[in-house]
């Protein structure tokens, strides 16, 4: 068969034809997808909140979803008793773009646990604060070189850096030790700390009500 | 040419990454664990073949002047088919690499082996050029990887080898990227001589 001449009824038959039949195609996957994503992003989601707040993968709980301006409040019940509520908090600030947490809190407000559901950061540095923040080993401290530094890292300092079991009601905002708190940051990523603790204080402000002075201009929607 | 030379040619005598350097962008960007150079290597292997075979089929059809827009079409469907795949049903996967899923799009090996093979042979030999390159694509990623990955963070697929006082964090970040991807073109040039 012989090549088809570029002629301008060529060209646009032709193009024309390629796309619709390439938006078919994707519109028949898509309506096949859909609902399996929409399914897995939804498990993704009660396996989180259920893991924030401690509780085991197999029990049964209601989740009462309830959005407050960029937030999402899930309060969360068992045979209707309040056992705890989640907020999904989202900071722009992390060193990758959006860092989107979970954080589980109790009545008195003391962080249950929390999941880092979406985010964006170097691998080996900021990726580490999905298991940094929950872990209470505590590094040593040594000096070390310049040159070491850049080849192998800071070595992870002393000090805590488990943020569960805090109460920012009662000890005030969560902050990182350079911003004189007492938070050790992810080791050469405190970037990432800074965007995830403010992230994890947005969760507990929008958890106890006080949302107005969470974003600039936001309001409370109830 | 018969089709084995085609893939031997792509997998090592012309591959994609040590010896024509095409599409640095994900092979820099991807490679900082093996488990994430192989999946977006097969990933781009996947779309690779697809796209080679269409293309082979309709080039008598399509133009001169619009074939560009016409391949970028083709190969920016099958991106997306493979990113809603992938989402439901490689999750996990997908968590790691969805970022880089719809960059294929303006990898430009896809277009690059649509340009130069499948569009001046027919559909079979044109499928083992995208299996060809799309493998040696593959297996560069994966070895680029796990250079990385075992001198940033001691472990290769996650099976932890060194331990953590070896680490050299600069290899995970983009230097390290630069500096092993130099190395190993310089090997395999030595070897291939």
């Amino acid at each position: 068969m012989k090549k088809l001449e570029s002629s301008l009824t060529n060209m646009l038959l032709v193009l024309t034809l390629v796309s619709v039949v390439a938006a078919f195609l994707l519109a028949y996957v898509n309506n096949v997808t859909s609902s399996t994503i929409a399914k897995i992003n939804e498990e993704a989601l009660s396996s989180g909140i259920k893991s924030v707040l401690g509780i085991g993968a197999d029990e049964q709980i209601e989740t009462n979803e309830k959005p407050v301006d960029a937030f999402v409040v899930y309060e969360v019940t068992r045979d209707g008793n309040w056992i705890g509520t989640a907020v999904k908090s989202t900071d722009k600030s992390g060193f990758g773009g959006d860092i989107e947490v979970l954080v589980g809190f109790d009545a008195k407000g003391n962080i249950l646990g929390y999941e880092v559901l979406k985010h964006a950061e170097t691998p080996g540095l900021g990726a580490r604060a999905g298991e940094w923040f929950r872990t209470a080993t505590v590094g040593e401290t040594k000096e070390v070189s310049a040159v070491s530094k850049i080849f192998f890292g800071k070595p992870d300092p002393a000090g805590s850096h488990n943020i569960v079991g805090r109460n920012i009601g009662n000890e005030g905002e969560l902050k990182v030790s350079k911003d004189g708190g007492d938070i050790d940051a992810i080791t050469a990523s405190t970037i990432t700390s800074r965007a995830f603790l403010n992230a994890v204080n947005n969760a507990y402000k929008v958890y106890k009500g006080n949302v107005s002075d969470v974003n600039s201009g936001a309001t409370s929607q109830q | 040419m018969n089709n084995w030379k085609v893939f031997f040619n792509g997998l090592v005598k012309e591959n994609p990454t040590f010896v024509l350097l095409l599409g640095m962008c994900p092979t820099l960007g991807t490679t900082s664990s093996a488990l994430n150079g192989m999946s977006m290597g097969l990933a781009t292997t996947f779309v690779l073949i697809c796209s080679n075979i269409v293309i082979a089929l309709l080039k008598n059809l399509i133009p001169d002047k619009v074939r560009i827009p016409a391949y970028i079409v083709v190969i920016a469907s099958f991106v997306t088919l493979l990113q809603m795949l992938m989402q439901a049903y490689l999750p996990s996967l997908y968590a790691s690499l969805g970022l880089f899923i719809p960059l294929i799009v303006v990898n430009c090996i896809i277009l690059g082996r649509a340009e130069a093979f499948a569009a001046k042979n027919t559909a079979i030999p044109s499928l083992f050029d995208g299996l060809g390159m799309g493998l040696g694509f593959t297996w560069a990623l994966t070895l680029l990887g796990a250079v990385r990955e075992l001198l940033g963070t001691g472990a290769v697929f996650g099976l932890t080898i060194l331990p953590s006082s070896t680490n050299m964090l600069a290899f995970v970040l983009a230097p390290g990227a630069f500096i092993v991807l130099g190395y190993l073109i310089a090997i395999v040039n030595k070897i291939k001589k």
